[in-house]
């Protein structure tokens, strides 16, 4: 049994395991020092987001996924123009659980009207953006019958790899990782 | 006695650290993971969905902080073609940015080709970034019609095990023939195999910058959205989304690094890009057509995967004149501002 036991990055700044001269041989040592080494390839790295008008076109991205993790899911902005008219619906969807039909992932809008511009200029001075943020479900259901507002599935490994990922009718969008597996021997 | 850098890391369960109590195997695979990790450790320095409106051709600059070792980099770009045609891709570097009038070294070129309609996943490894550079430039333009560039990535991937020696970023490779293998049967579990996990598990976290939020156009004068002031009521500032960066298991409070490429078309051109932490700290940078920078502390909220701030970058436009904001990263390494 393996956990991956992610770790604040800044405590691993102390690069100093033993500052005894003649420390006695100790095993907890050497669980120190595996610990160090497996939390810095376990702890994602960072979620990044990414501010582009996902609204008019579907963007496809790339994201770097840290080894253990197995779902994800995402900070998602709208910027409202007006009071007026139908909330766009935000989409999502990776390359591991599917890109198409049932597999979509359709999170609910959390704007009262539409989302559309990116920058306020755009609209005119007098119509300042109001922004409206929800952050993607955790919720695991890898078999929908249909699409659903659900974790964003990835192929969990022992090695990083690029999960393609999809996202439409947002203007600010951030992938995270949302759960790892409980022992990364299962991936061995 | 060789150095290596497997695939995968090696997973020591718990019961290895304890019989017998200080053993070579489970010292020796944390240094292999360190060895691993040089090779597999791939924080993403570049990680851009660009805006363009509709374009046949699209320029970008993007500044960068690249590794201290000059690392190979592996480039990733998705795009869609509106028509069947091949897609002309330069990525160049530079180590100086003046804007338009940049020298840049071409660091790869390729011409892929598309279908109508369908995306196009290209990766490119073994790009080496020199440690002095600091900004990437990525030009695309469709033969024929019209492109949509969906996603630029680039994170560091060296193809091979490191070398032996002492790294610039402080990295230091493990090689196993100093523990195991008929020569080295029985030698001592040394002090400095100890600290050298803690210290190559530090070199690589403070070496390799990851991007934690971008927003980035066209380098040229005609950026798909600009901010133009009005012509009463003196300078404006014009909101662009927040910007939701997520850390997992960071500090309270961390320090990440502002870096933007802006510029005017008339007028003044001082502290015309603005990033703020919600309702806390900010840094104001000019829109000179160089590469601008700045720290700016950051209070984190949330715990474990949800750790996260938020960002709002603003962009400032004076009496009838443009702003133009051509590339806006926030980049973060943990030692920053310790």
């Amino acid at each position: 049994m393996k956990p991956p036991k992610p770790l604040n990055p800044a405590s691993l700044l102390d690069a100093s395991v033993i500052e005894d001269a003649h420390p006695p041989a100790k095993a907890v040592l050497l669980a120190d020092v595996d610990a160090r080494a497996m939390a810095l390839l376990v702890t994602p790295y960072s979620g990044v987001a990414h501010l582009c008008d996902a609204v008019a076109t579907e963007r496809v991205i790339g994201v770097v996924v840290t080894p253990g993790w197995a779902y994800a899911r995402a900070w998602l902005v709208q910027s409202v123009v007006d009071t007026v008219g139908t909330p766009v619906a935000i989409g999502a969807a990776t390359q591991s659980g599917g890109e198409s039909g049932a597999d979509l992932i359709a999170i609910p809008s959390p704007a009262l009207a539409q989302g559309l511009a990116l920058y306020a200029v755009e609209f005119g001075l007098s119509r300042d953006l109001t922004y409206a943020y929800v952050l993607s479900s955790e919720v695991v259901d890898d078999t929908p019958t249909a699409a659903k507002h659900r974790a964003m599935q990835l192929t969990a490994a022992l090695a990083p790899y690029t999960e393609r990922c999809r996202f439409s009718g947002v203007t600010s969008f951030t992938p995270i990782m949302a759960a790892a597996v409980d022992d990364l021997q299962s991936l061995e | 006695m060789t150095i290596t850098a497997a695939d995968t890391p090696s997973l020591m369960p718990a019961e290895r650290f304890i019989l017998p109590p200080s053993n070579d195997l489970p010292l020796a695979a944390a240094l292999d993971n360190c060895n691993h990790a040089w090779k597999w450790y791939r924080p993403p320095l570049i990680s851009v969905a660009p805006e363009q409106g509709t374009a046949g051709r699209l320029t970008l600059a993007i500044p960068i902080l690249p590794s201290a070792d000059g690392l190979p980099y592996t480039f990733e770009v998705r795009l869609i073609t509106v028509a069947t045609t091949t897609v002309p891709l330069t990525v160049r570097y530079c180590t100086s940015y003046t804007g338009l009038s940049t020298t840049w070294t071409t660091l790869y070129t390729a011409t892929p080709s598309t279908t109508a309609g369908v995306l196009l996943e290209r990766v490119d490894t073994n790009k080496v970034l020199p440690a002095d550079a600091v900004a990437v430039q990525v030009d695309v333009e469709a033969a024929s019609g019209n492109l949509t560039l969906h996603h630029v990535l680039a994170y560091p991937a060296p193809t091979s095990a490191p070398s032996a020696g002492v790294y610039d970023s402080g990295f230091v490779p493990w090689d196993n023939g100093y523990l195991q293998g008929e020569a080295a049967d029985g030698a001592p579990l040394h002090t400095e195999y100890f600290n050298r996990v803690g210290a190559n598990v530090r070199a690589l976290l403070t070496d390799r910058w990851r991007c934690l939020a971008s927003f980035v156009q066209s380098e040229g004068n005609s950026p798909a959205h600009t901010a133009t002031g009005p012509d009463a009521g003196g300078p404006t500032w014009f909101g662009l989304p927040p910007a939701f960066v997520s850390v997992p298991w960071a500090s309270d409070k961390i320090t990440v690094r502002v870096l933007c490429i802006a510029s005017v078309d008339a007028g003044s051109s001082t502290e015309m890009v603005r990033v703020a932490n919600l309702n806390q700290a900010s840094v104001a940078l000019d829109a000179d057509r160089t590469i601008q920078s700045a720290d700016l502390e950051v209070q984190l909220g949330g715990k474990g995967t949800l750790r996260a701030a938020i960002l709002n970058p603003w962009v400032l436009a004076t009496f009838t004149n443009t702003t133009r904001l051509h590339a806006l990263v926030v980049l973060w390494r943990p030692d920053l501002g310790v």
